[in-house]
């Protein structure tokens, strides 16, 4: 996909800190937010603590657009708004150049919103009986919920989706999004993503740990499963850690942006997305997205001058990405990876991504990447580091997010011109 | 605004559904142009936690058909139906050129059903749960359902799940047409899935949606819905890509909008402000007057809120003199994030045929909702131009415009 959309706003929460400035700052000390997490109260006694990147805060003093009876709404959906805030204020939409509500839209990338409100209903109608199901818990168990409190809370009435791709969820969004605004459906969309830690992903990441039930004890962690801080390309693989966040970025037309003097924080110059055959071992899918992607942006692999990779520990992900960017850009571009930092964000992965690496671009320098230690043997080589590493100016940006479907996503960012 | 790119002409070549009134196309459109209704006391997920509830299940798909959890199964069979009626199968082109679409409300997470169940359960009775503290399952991810029918076919194209609540079908056949339209894709397999689940049952029990009589569309005396199951497929092609295989060409998809109320979690705009705005911005898009459309299926879900605004919208984007509207809902019941696929289906064979199908179970239509209604018997009537509405959840709205082959923005 070719588009001339440009990201102007951008708001977000991570393990590393509540907001963009806190996250990046976390990044660039090669911080990992990995830690015991309990498990989410209410509805299972759980497993105990489990291994997780846990949002220290969910925003709580953002107003989410200064709605009313906010304990209605999930924690998704609550974290959304939230963050949508934050991007529109970023954005400066607050003050000036706000589109009309009905050409605003609203489009979100998740793997689970609703889960856990899915679960409340099942224990609500097991436990206290069908009839006694909250009026107010049915809907949050829908996937549509949070994009939806969202379009509520900033009164977008223009289009409005929910799109789920695995970890490459994000990407599709931003293509939905590309779409309305490069055919005119919409002028600003907010793109959003959101994913968090559900009690039953918490409590199989508990029972991986050494020495919990049924579970071989310290030091025999099975292979593929983690038993602490995941670390990205090494020999043997810890397998990844579950994480969560959530990410609204303000995207609108270059033109637009251009017209009402808005801070351009990256163009958004192409997707590229690929579904891999089962048993894709070499990452063909990786490979085919990050070619789309570089075609499609018209822009040449020497031209890239840094890359955010979604490697977190996990086997198959690092495999895939390292092959794919090894392929293409060698080791001489500055790579980061913040999966050992921030955790598997399963959906929102791919903008927290697009947000980290237009941080990147604008200031020269990649983060550190947590974790990292021996380099596997059998992985081409990339340049990655523990520490920030500095990069060429006025060079484009690629994301790249690997899943295990698998699937692949690859954005091109432009810094603004 | 900027000016829609009008240059690429998306077409539908391939159907396939499963519902409650028929699991071949044309058992389906014999049954829903019959009024046939295929809502009945409810058998599964469990019957003893919702007695007396109707519902409308896939009753000739059992458990024991193919592997995998019963709502991707459901799609994998809708899709495999559309993929052999556009004659793709097997699909010899660029695997890469070709991807799916599906819309759902809450996807693959009834697999979770049994464990939970069993869990809560064996708490509720003291009976030991095996040292769990938790459900022992993991949900299966959402997109499965989409990656399961690419795997069936071999397509390595773009390929996701959507949802706009029940409006999911007609947003997936949206974000297909888009594919096409931006160049993507070739082809795409776009449509709706939903299955039965104790879930469903409790999110609408939850909202005091469901009714204990029958699901009657636009009737003074309609008092709520009749969840349903079912599964609808399309295939969805440029027009340059079916015209040089050759393809059959049921009819255009010409145009396709979606529109938030941004009002209430549950509560239709009491104006229709999204549905309107979806109404307006397809047909726009679409290129076609308003008084070429001759057919609305409408949402029509039966409940008191729903049909009275959907009436107000179709009359404030059509005036008097308005086209033919009926609803399926009344035979199928509610398939929620199927149920715009399904309907999408019925519009193109309604333009194939020329036959606008009745509202089951209306028998006595509610003059809040004045509009030209279809009931008691099919209606024949020459088509040019049928429009699918669909709203969900969330004040989420989705319309789409199939227009006969040849006409429209792009004839010619």
């Amino acid at each position: 996909m070719s588009t001339s959309a440009v990201i102007t706003g951008v708001g977000l929460a991570t393990a590393l800190g509540a907001g963009y400035d806190a996250t990046w700052q976390g990044l660039r000390t090669g911080r990992s937010a990995i830690a015991d997490v309990a498990p989410p109260g209410g509805l299972y006694p759980g497993r105990g603590p489990a291994p997780a990147a846990a949002l220290p805060d969910d925003l709580s003093d953002v107003s989410a657009f200064g709605r009313k009876r906010l304990r209605a709404l999930s924690r998704e959906s609550l974290l959304v708004s939230r963050a949508g805030l934050l991007a529109w204020q970023d954005a400066g939409l607050d003050a000036d150049g706000a589109p009309a509500p009905e050409d605003l839209g609203v489009v979100l990338g998740t793997t689970g919103a609703g889960l856990t409100g899915y679960l409340q209903v099942l224990h609500d109608g097991l436990t206290l009986g069908t009839d006694l199901v909250s009026p107010y818990a049915g809907p949050q168990g829908s996937l549509n919920a949070a994009v939806s409190d969202l379009a509520i809370g900033a009164d977008a009435q223009g289009p409005v989706l929910t799109v789920t791709a695995g970890r490459c969820s994000g990407a599709e969004a931003l293509t939905v999004a590309g779409d309305l605004v490069r055919t005119g459906q919409a002028e600003v969309v907010l793109v959003a993503a959101v994913d968090v830690l559900d009690p039953l992903t918490l409590d199989a990441a508990g029972a991986r740990e050494p020495g919990a039930g049924g579970v071989p004890a310290a030091g025999d962690a099975p292979a593929g499963r983690p038993a602490r801080t995941p670390r990205p390309f090494a020999p043997e693989p810890t397998g990844s850690l579950p994480g969560e966040a959530v990410v609204v970025l303000v995207v609108e037309g270059t033109g637009r942006a251009l017209e009402r003097g808005a801070r351009v924080h990256a163009e958004i110059a192409a997707v590229g997305t690929a579904l891999g055959e089962a048993g894709d071992t070499d990452g063909a899918a990786a490979t085919r997205a990050v070619a789309t992607a570089l075609a499609a942006a018209g822009v040449a692999p020497r031209d890239v001058g840094l890359v955010c990779s979604s490697a977190d520990g996990s086997g198959p992900v690092d495999r895939a990405e390292a092959h794919a960017l090894g392929g293409a850009f060698g080791a001489h571009v500055p790579v980061f990876a913040t999966g050992a930092a921030l955790g598997d964000c399963a959906g929102t992965t791919t903008l927290l991504q697009v947000a980290l690496a237009a941080r990147a671009l604008r200031c020269g320098e990649t983060p550190a990447t947590a974790g990292l230690a021996d380099w596997s043997p059998t992985l081409p080589r990339l340049s990655v580091s523990g520490a920030p590493q500095r990069c060429p100016a006025a060079a484009a940006a690629l994301v790249l997010t690997t899943d295990d479907r698998p699937g692949a996503a690859a954005v091109v960012l432009r810094p603004p011109r | 605004m900027a000016v829609v790119d009008r240059s690429a002409r998306v077409v539908v070549t391939g159907l396939g559904v499963l519902s409650p009134v028929g699991e071949t196309l044309e058992d389906f459109w014999d049954s829903v142009v019959h009024a046939v209704v295929g809502t009945r006391p409810l058998q599964r997920p469990d019957a003893a936690d919702f007695a007396g509830r109707l519902a409308g299940e896939v009753r000739g798909f059992p458990a024991v058909r193919g592997t995998g959890d019963r709502v991707t199964r459901l799609a994998v069979a809708a899709a495999s139906a559309a993929t052999a009626d556009a004659g793709l199968v097997p699909w010899a082109g660029d695997p890469a050129r070709a991807g799916v679409c599906f819309g759902t409300l809450l996807g693959s997470r009834a697999a979770l059903e049994p464990a939970v169940t069993r869990f809560h359960r064996a708490g509720a009775h003291g009976t030991a749960t095996g040292g769990a503290d938790a459900p022992a399952v993991q949900p299966p991810p959402v997109v499965g359902l989409a990656d399961a029918v690419a795997r069936e076919h071999g397509f390595l194209g773009p390929g996701s799940v959507v949802a706009t609540a029940c409006a999911s079908g007609n947003s997936a056949l949206a974000y297909a047409a888009e594919a096409i339209r931006a160049g993507r894709a070739d082809v795409m397999v776009a449509g709706g899935a939903e299955e039965l689940s104790a879930g469903i049952m409790m999110m609408f029990a939850s909202l005091r949606s469901l009714t204990d009589d029958a699901l009657r569309p636009f009737d003074r005396n309609r008092s709520g819905l009749v969840v349903s199951e079912g599964a609808a497929a399309l295939v969805l092609e440029s027009y340059e890509h079916a015209r040089a295989r050759g393809a059959r060409v049921y009819a255009e998809l010409a145009g396709w909008a979606s529109a938030c109320d941004a009002h209430h979690m549950t509560a239709p705009h009491p104006e229709g402000r999204g549905a309107r705005r979806s109404l307006e911005r397809a047909l726009a898009m679409a290129g076609v007057a308003r008084e070429q459309v001759g057919h609305i299926s409408a949402h029509g879900t039966g409940t008191p809120s729903n049909d009275v605004v959907e009436a107000a919208a179709v009359r404030a984007v059509f005036g008097d003199g308005g086209p033919a509207l009926s609803s399926l809902k009344g035979a199928l019941g509610h398939t929620q994030g199927a149920a715009s696929a399904i309907e999408a289906v019925a519009c193109v064979l309604a333009l194939r045929d020329g036959v606008i199908p009745p509202t089951a179970n209306l028998v006595d239509p509610d003059p809040a909702c004045p509009v030209d209604l279809v009931y008691g018997a099919a209606r024949e009537a020459p088509l040019d131009v049928v429009v699918n509405n669909a709203f969900g959840f969330g004040g989420n709205t989705a319309c789409t415009v199939f227009t006969r082959p040849g006409l429209g923005r792009n004839a010619g």
